[in-house]
């Protein structure tokens, strides 16, 4: 599965405002919702979702990347964007170190198949270190999305 | 001088519906950081460092599939059974257990 096949361009945010990990998230999915992916009232259920998620575990799986991630009965479709955090952020990483790289991932219930295909491609893609330092360089939207493809 | 403790297991991956995923990768890799051992997970030709949450998701491991747990170091002996309950939780352990779902 290729990044730019679930990943929402509209809904990248080149540089987050929010300084703690539960704002980010918050801000991610709000950004979700201005670019037409969930209603007013999903974003509230969605982001409570995500939250708890986070607190049963950290999704901080190291060089500066987390995958937050949640589903959700009534998205039609995995939808999902990228964030970048200059400052980083506090995450529980496995290294103990900031985050500045987040791909949230919202699913629909019952469908494991296509979130675990998008969750291999994430991982397979910050693996390569080089990349995710690219990634953190970006400014814009134009530049973060011609290294998802 | 002690000979360093070296144990082989297999360990069939529970973690339903979908196995060896993010949050169990996530806890294996941040239990196998605080040990004083060296740990690997391998799914056929696929071998992870168990200090890695990238290759250990890289293993590609759904419920019911066979893994070699191998440990070597001072704390090999103390490692097995925590790392092993992490890998063969029977709760689903791809969200949580939300209202949502």
């Amino acid at each position: 599965m290729r990044l730019n096949s679930f990943i929402v361009r509209e809904a990248i945010v080149p540089a987050l405002a929010a300084t703690t990990r539960d704002a980010a998230i918050a801000e991610i999915i709000q950004s979700l919702k201005d670019a037409g992916q969930f209603s007013d009232a999903d974003v509230t259920d969605i982001t409570a979702a995500v939250l708890r998620r986070e607190q049963l575990g950290s999704t901080g799986i190291g060089h500066g990347v987390a995958i937050p991630h949640s589903r959700h009965r009534d998205v039609p479709n995995l939808v999902g964007t990228i964030a970048l955090s200059q400052q980083g952020l506090a995450f529980d990483s496995i290294d103990g170190e900031p985050v500045h790289v987040l791909f949230l991932l919202i699913s629909p219930d019952q469908q494991p198949g296509p979130h675990l295909r998008a969750l291999d491609a994430v991982v397979q893609k910050t693996k390569d270190e080089t990349l995710v330092s690219q990634l953190k360089a970006s400014r814009s939207i134009e530049e973060i999305w011609a290294l998802l493809g | 001088m002690t000979p360093e403790l070296r144990i082989r297991k297999t360990v069939v991956v529970a973690n339903p519906p979908m196995g060896l995923h993010l949050r169990p990768a996530t806890a294996f890799a941040k239990l196998v950081r605080g040990l004083k051992c060296h740990v690997t997970l391998t799914n056929g030709d696929r071998r992870a460092d168990g200090r890695s949450a990238f290759d250990l998701l890289g293993l590609l491991a759904p419920p019911g599939t066979e893994l070699l747990l191998e440990v070597e170091g001072e704390d090999a002996d103390i490692a097995v059974e925590p790392l092993c309950e992490i890998l063969t939780a029977e709760g689903d352990s791809t969200d949580t257990p939300s209202p949502l779902r």
